[in-house]
């Protein structure tokens, strides 16, 4: 039965999808009424599963040796890769200022070379900063240092070189580290705390009782936990889902969350680009983000930020 | 690369523009389900998965995308990473311990047929895979694998698919999977 050609054209064909509903509903009562055929089925069921499998883990395989950055998913991260790059370029400009005054006692020409190398590192720095990918990142990172090592080599002092490539190497290995310390975490904004001081100013606006601003400092940790979210539709707007602040629209994490604690509960505002934005922790609708205008209360937050 | 262009590659089968894609999105994705009481890895695996149904589905000819590839690919996810939730909170202690008894089981069969697979030449695994995951059209395997006509990569499917039902029928006596 195996063997024949109509069977393995029937079963494959159903197997595949290929049959309209007619055709699948009588082939599956042949099946019923004929166990070989049934039998010959389950078999080829497995086997087309077992192909669909292999190529799903081929792909997947395919897919894991793409490099998508060190954990690209972390903005956490940025500043990590960020801060080595900085401390690397420190690190750059230090030992190009003490080579250059060597070289300029040595009086040699071979350190033009140096100089010219030194630069083209110091230039990557700018493009850095304002670049939003942490690969990017990384790739600079490693450039610099690169070239930091290159330059190295090229510099006659043994024994300062020796102590410069070890410390440039700690580097990069601390910067590492943060990185991976830090893979867990999901993304905190830059929470303002803001209940210390200036109580006088706090107007009542913002209904802050005097007497409870210390306690909600030690008590209360403010957290709220916000997503950056991409959406073709959205481009400043917000919502609150799960007690989570989704943010829809490029920030570049460049906002700053303040909570306040008021006798109604806690309040909710966002600082980005010199506005004030209040958002209301039961709003779960995609909603637009608009600029406060109570030009008492943007004092208000105006002076609560700055502390 | 525009939208358009990603997926006409991907539509012949092209995988540079599948990991083009791949890394294109990853942060984006991968945030959705972390930020969902997911893991890095499980965020990892849905995107990886919902990349695949999508490229299925355009080699397949099954999509007519009237919305962006990245509004897409974000509503697959949130369903897989919905249904896997699902999932795991359904599934009581028993009904997990059986159904992990149920996948070993599938899981060894799979696991035979995966090396009766992998002892076919290349070619038949490309013909099997195009075919049967891909669904590709037999014009479509036989132009991507440069055969002379239609016909050719029929013929070639069959014997192929022969081969392998062989060398899995030889497998599965030897270890008593079949009565």
């Amino acid at each position: 039965m195996s063997t024949n050609k109509n069977y393995f054209d029937l079963i494959d064909s159903y197997l595949n999808g290929e049959m309209t509903n007619h055709e699948a509903i009588e082939f599956e009562s042949q099946l019923q009424k004929d166990p070989l055929l049934e039998n010959e089925f389950q078999l080829q069921k497995d086997i087309v599963n077992s192909i669909r499998a292999f190529r799903q883990a081929e792909l997947k395989a395919t897919l894991n040796t793409v490099d998508v950055g060190v954990g690209g998913t972390f903005t956490v991260l940025k500043v990590a890769a960020g801060i080595g790059v900085i401390a690397l370029l420190g690190l750059g400009v230090y030992y190009f200022s003490g080579n250059l005054n060597k070289n300029q006692l040595d009086g040699a020409s071979k350190n033009s070379s140096l100089i010219v190398e030194k630069e083209e590192a110091e230039e990557t720095t700018p493009k850095t900063e304002t670049n939003d990918l942490v690969e990017e990142v990384n790739d600079q990172i490693a450039k610099v240092a690169d070239d930091e090592e290159k330059t190295i080599v090229k510099t006659e002092e043994p024994i300062k070189q020796e102590a410069q490539i070890s410390n440039s190497k700690d580097i990069v290995t601390a910067s590492e580290e943060v990185v991976k310390s830090e893979q867990p975490e999901i993304k905190l904004p830059e929470v303002v705390e803001a209940f210390d001081k200036e109580e006088g100013q706090i107007s009542e606006n913002i209904k802050v009782p005097e007497n409870k601003l210390n306690k909600v400092t030690e008590t209360y940790l403010p957290k709220t936990e916000v997503v950056e979210m991409d959406h073709r539709k959205y481009s400043f707007h917000y919502q609150f889902y799960n007690n989570k602040l989704y943010l829809y629209g490029e920030f570049d994490n460049k906002y700053e969350i303040l909570e306040l604690n008021t006798p109604a509960g806690i309040s909710i505002y966002m600082f980005y680009k010199d506005n004030f934005y209040e958002l209301e922790q039961n709003q779960e609708k995609i909603t637009p983000l608009n600029a406060i205008q109570d030009s008492t209360l943007m004092r208000d937050l105006k002076t609560i930020r700055e502390n | 690369m525009k939208d358009r262009e990603i997926l006409d590659k991907i539509a012949k089968g092209d995988e540079s523009a599948l990991k083009y894609l791949y890394k294109k999105y990853y942060r984006m994705m991968t945030k959705l389900v972390i930020s969902n009481n997911g893991s890095e890895d499980e965020a990892k695996d849905i995107y990886q998965d919902a990349l695949i149904v999508f490229w299925q589905k355009v080699i397949g000819g099954q999509l007519i995308l009237t919305s962006r590839i990245s509004t897409y690919l974000y509503s697959v996810c949130l369903n897989l990473w919905r249904k896997e939730l699902d999932r795991k909170n359904r599934l009581s202690h028993e009904e997990r311990d059986e159904a992990q008894y149920m996948d070993n089981d599938r899981e060894e069969r799979e696991k035979i047929i995966h090396e009766c697979i992998n002892e076919l030449g290349d070619t038949c695994k490309r013909i099997l895979t195009y075919y049967y995951f891909e669904k590709m059209s037999m014009q479509d395997i036989a132009e991507k694998l440069d055969f002379a006509n239609t016909d050719t990569a029929k013929t070639k499917k069959y014997k192929c698919k022969k081969r392998l039902d062989q060398l899995v029928k030889q497998k599965y006596s030897a270890s008593d999977f079949l009565d």
